[in-house]
């Protein structure tokens, strides 16, 4: 309210002062002429961007009720034994490796994953690290995720993870606040909604090896 | 004295005709003002960001034409207590006019303004996000979901804020001419009003008796009511002007 009592003064101030030069700018007819070229721009601009939106929205998925996406639901999916389920595009990297040691230690770095541990009869003298990411959401878009600055080492039983720091810039095209107005299911609301999307580090282990150095929740079937 | 009696229709039609050419300079202002507004809508308007414990941040832009359309606003409540003032009012008196004529002239230019002031603000949007488009292609997205009858309607409602806008600023202007005070009084009340617009509940309450209309057709039957009050109430204190000071 304050800037917008501050651009008040600004226009008030500015259309003053474009008083006395407006003349010089367009004596006249020409004030016409200029202002047609103006809105023919405009009217271009608008057809310029019917093209571009068809493009943009092809490319563009809409995290819909119906679509299996919801925050959260790739732990609880892996917490219930149901990792099959999780849609594939969400992994992002799949290590195994040999591990002839009784005890993983899993050292946390500086940044928090949900780590799903599943113990399997099935894999002997081995280990599965998988990493999932979802996609982060804003206002109900689906933004395309980066799977760079993901770090998963091993070290002897050390299993170490880490991020580095990613930064997502995006830029919205929206309808002005009287088309927002009477757009349907359109939210009035000026706030935006920003969902990072889910990390999860899902391991398979041998059903001898135990986990120490970091909080897991072990798989439990419904 | 001329034997010739003239319609008022008439009259109304030449002032009209004469004021789109005498008050062109307020158009130059319009174009002026928006095309600020267009720059200033480049940064981006209720940009958010944010960061997750694992180390994404996110920086969402948005672009439209908000900008241009309050500026738009304001640019033509301005306009309206321009036309208002005594060095405008003069030229009315080189036609056979009387006080009706006149404002019903300065109505129809207000009108003509809002329309294309509406209309540009509206469609300026599509300028900005042309650009900013071609400025960040790779990382693009768009956010409306409004069909053809939600844009008309957010047209014709634009149009008529900017109207209304117009009905307040003229009677602001012809309070003005009877009481030089007003002139300081009115713009602090305005800039207080914007200042404590979120913590006064009745700015609140005229905000979303508009704002909140999601049926084109009440929404118009609420602005032209109101801006026909508006007008009729200049009217009506006008006449207790004198035909020229």
């Amino acid at each position: 309210m304050i800037a917008l009592a501050l651009t008040f003064v600004l226009i008030i101030i500015l259309l003053s002062s474009l008083r006395s030069i407006r003349k010089r700018i367009f004596p006249g007819s020409k004030i016409w002429r200029a202002l047609m070229i103006y809105l023919i721009v405009l009217v271009v601009a608008a057809g310029f961007y019917s093209v571009i939106s068809t493009k943009v929205n092809k490319n563009v998925h809409y995290a819909k009720q119906s679509t299996p996406y919801q925050e959260g639901d790739l732990v609880n999916k892996a917490m219930h034994g149901n990792i099959k389920k999780i849609n594939p595009n969400w992994l992002v990297k799949k290590w195994q490796k040999n591990f002839p040691y009784r005890n993983l230690n899993i050292q946390p770095h500086d940044m928090q994953y949900s780590i799903v541990v599943k113990k399997s009869s099935k894999l002997k003298g081995k280990i599965e690290v998988s990493l999932y990411k979802t996609e982060p959401v804003i206002n109900g878009i689906l933004i395309p995720r980066s799977n760079t600055g993901v770090h998963v080492n091993f070290k002897k039983n050390h299993l170490s993870y880490s991020n580095s720091p990613t930064r997502i810039t995006t830029a919205f095209a929206c309808y002005s606040f009287p088309i927002k107005q009477f757009a349907k299911q359109s939210s009035q609301s000026s706030d935006t909604q920003i969902s990072f999307g889910d990390q999860l580090l899902y391991l398979r282990i041998p059903n001898d090896v135990t986990i120490s150095g970091s909080h897991v929740t072990y798989v439990s079937k419904r | 004295m001329s034997l010739v009696e003239m319609k008022q229709t008439d009259v109304v039609k030449k002032l009209y005709v004469y004021k789109l050419s005498a008050f062109s300079g307020a158009l130059t202002s319009m174009l002026m003002i928006q095309l600020f507004g267009i720059l200033l809508s480049f940064a981006g308007v209720n940009n958010s960001s944010g960061g997750s414990s694992f180390g994404l941040s996110i920086e969402a832009h948005f672009y439209n034409s908000d900008f241009v359309l309050i500026f738009t606003m304001i640019w033509s409540a301005v306009t309206a207590i321009l036309i208002t003032t005594k060095s405008y009012r003069y030229g009315d008196y080189s036609f056979v006019s009387n006080h009706l004529s006149s404002h019903l002239s300065n109505m129809l230019f207000l009108l003509t303004a809002s329309v294309i002031g509406g209309f540009s603000a509206v469609f300026s949007g599509f300028l900005v996000k042309d650009v900013m488009y071609y400025a960040n292609r790779s990382h693009f997205y768009i956010h409306e979901h409004a069909g053809l009858s939600a844009f008309t309607a957010g047209i014709i409602a634009a149009i008529l804020y900017v109207l209304m806008f117009c009905s307040i600023g003229y009677l602001i202007g012809v309070l003005v001419q009877i009481q030089k005070g007003l002139a300081i009084v009115i713009p602090t009340l305005i800039l207080g009003g914007l200042i404590l617009g979120s913590r006064v509940q009745i700015m609140q309450k005229i905000f979303s008796f508009f704002y909140d209309e999601s049926s084109i057709f009440l929404l118009m039957l609420k602005t032209l009511m109101i801006t026909g009050i508006l007008f009729t109430v200049s009217v009506m204190i006008s006449n207790r002007l004198e035909v020229k000071k």
